[in-house]
């Protein structure tokens, strides 16, 4: 049993290594078209993560984490455009902003019980209530949202870059980061804590587990990296405006990934962007000029997955490997 | 000193009085029974004691602190475990990790709670299941390890809801015998059940609740020999060998 384990960890380590050279040498291969579907990719990887924690290990279900996305962007960006303030400082004080407000939004939830469709409905509700206030909100720029001055050479410092691949990196530390900070929560006590939440609230507080606290622990987590991955889609992009950034596509695009690649695992959100991404692609360049067909796409495949899959592809990996274990003996 | 005291609990549903005016006592050491017929209130009760109701009124003492208002991990984390009527294992863990939340209660060293987990499975005789999911576990292993966790928080008083419940007449023999074996390990247990077999083997006193209020208290021979326990929850002896 124990060799077994050691053999697992050790080709689970060997997969992780060759993942990240191939992953170091994309720059040098791919041309600007890949990389603009590879850094898009990385951000819904990204936002999946931050999903994950909070309804894939918590099973507190999500449907606005454009909320904390917006949040982020709004954040840097506006301290970035009128204070001259560097956008990894607004990062942080945009992680700190969207953590304050997951904790509000989770407070006035979880203290009246609120869980599964109506914690949904909640978050979808503030996620429309920030992009209507934003949209209302001369300070910020109203609906014509704020443009970034375009970069002209490179400052790390500044969060300016002009190539690509500076961008690449920047997003590929980030969900590097987030999977590994998440793979190390959920093999700790509070990644178990959230598991006995999810599975049986009171049973959780039967045995001393903290059921609000860390529910609002894990939604403070989940909404400083939505954050951040707004802080680099406005960096990257040089634009937002409320309609964007606030929008339920956003939310979406945190969801996705998790629903695809399973949620509730470490890995599940980057198989899941994986998938989904190229797929999207594909679909636009196939149906080109027929407006919508790649969301019908997405909501097929959805519901495919929801039905036939709920656990996604990490399930069904699990599911096989379990299976041949079983042929074996 | 008394461990334990609840006094003067009340808790209504409506207008409907499920738990009237009850008050307990239990020493430290001791094996406390409490029974009644379906709907009398235990499970309201014990709820109320363990902070997943509020009672309308009354006071709770653990170790001389007050703990009526008290949510239920604070109350877990004095030193009061519980389980439930149902077992609720957490399906996706293993066995280990099921107990190990159960240590984390009051550890936040990751291997000092394994330590513990690992203990209190081995305890219940569930270290050869340790690594299997709690889901695929049958009901009297789902029962044993509901045991587990609770132990695992390292409890004082341990609050049994019906342990034997759903379980076959092999089974619940061999959970009584874990039962015993922590009763002789020192914690002190109040156990609901309505299998008046099981409680006059095991309980030093007995508590019997009928529609919310307590009718009777004592040692266990005393009790069912009480005629208003017998009238309203064992049946009346009589007919044939009257």
């Amino acid at each position: 049993m124990n060799k077994l384990m050691k053999n697992k960890s050790l080709i689970l380590m060997i997969i992780s290594i060759i993942t990240l050279v191939l992953l170091i040498f994309v720059p040098f291969t791919v041309n600007r078209y890949i990389y603009s579907i590879i850094i898009s990719l990385m951000i819904t990887a990204l936002l999946g993560q931050s999903w994950n924690l909070m309804s894939g290990y918590a099973g507190q279900f999500s449907f606005g984490h454009a909320t904390f996305f917006g949040l982020g962007a709004y954040t840097s960006t506006y301290l970035y455009t009128t204070f001259d303030i560097s956008p990894w400082l607004g990062m942080i004080c945009g992680m700190l902003v969207a953590a304050f407000v997951g904790i509000i939004i989770g407070y006035l939830s979880f203290r009246y019980k609120l869980r599964g469709d109506f914690f949904a409905l909640v978050t979808l509700a503030f996620a429309e209530l920030f992009r209507v206030l934003f949209n209302n909100l001369p300070t910020f720029g109203g609906a014509m949202g704020i443009l970034l001055k375009l970069p002209l050479e490179d400052n790390i410092w500044m969060y300016e870059f002009t190539k690509y691949e500076s961008y690449y990196f920047v997003i590929l530390i980030l969900v590097i980061l987030a999977t590994v900070f998440i793979y190390f929560l959920s093999k700790n006590r509070f990644g178990l804590n959230l598991i006995a939440i999810k599975t049986n609230i009171n049973a959780a507080g039967a045995l001393g587990v903290n059921v609000l606290g860390n529910q609002l622990l894990a939604m403070a987590i989940s909404a400083s990296i939505a954050a951040a991955a707004g802080t680099f889609y406005a960096q990257y992009y040089g634009f937002i405006d409320p309609t964007v950034v606030f929008e339920s596509d956003i939310s979406v695009r945190a969801i996705v990934p998790c629903i695809i690649g399973g949620s509730g695992t470490a890995f599940g959100p980057l198989l899941g962007a994986l998938v989904i991404v190229p797929l999207q692609e594909i679909c636009n360049s196939l149906f080109e000029g027929v407006g919508g067909l790649n969301m019908i796409l997405y909501g097929v495949l959805i519901v495919v997955f929801v039905l036939f899959c709920p656990e996604g592809i990490t399930g069904l990996i699990r599911k096989v490997i379990a299976k041949r274990k079983g042929i074996l003996k | 000193m008394s461990l334990f005291v609840a006094e003067n609990i009340t808790k209504s549903f409506a207008g409907n009085k499920a738990v009237d005016n009850v008050s307990i006592k239990i020493n430290k050491g001791e094996f406390i029974g409490l029974i009644g017929a379906n709907g009398a209130g235990k499970t309201t009760f014990f709820n109320c004691l363990t902070g997943y109701y509020k009672a309308d009124s009354g006071k709770i003492y653990f170790d001389g602190k007050r703990i009526e208002s008290l949510p239920a991990y604070k109350i877990c984390r004095l030193g009061i475990a519980r389980t439930f009527q149902i077992a609720k294992p957490f399906g996706d863990l293993t066995v280990l990790e099921n107990a190990m939340i159960g240590a984390f209660s009051k550890i936040k060293s990751k291997s000092l709670a394994e330590s513990v987990a690992r203990e209190s499975i081995e305890f219940t005789g569930l270290l050869s299941k340790k690594d299997i999911c709690a889901k695929e576990l049958n009901t009297g292993d789902q029962r044993r390890l509901e045991l587990a966790r609770a132990l695992a928080t390292k409890p004082q008083l341990l609050l049994l809801d019906e342990v034997m419940a759903g379980l076959t007449p092999a089974e619940s023999l061999e959970v009584v015998e874990l039962i015993k074996k922590i009763r002789s390990s020192g914690v002190t247990v109040l156990m609901i059940e309505h299998i008046m077999t099981a409680l006059m083997a095991l309980s030093d006193r007995i508590y019997v609740l009928d529609r919310g209020s307590l009718i009777a208290s004592g040692i266990p021979n005393d009790v069912v020999q009480n005629p208003r326990v017998i009238s309203s929850y064992l049946g009346k002896r009589g007919g044939i060998n009257a």
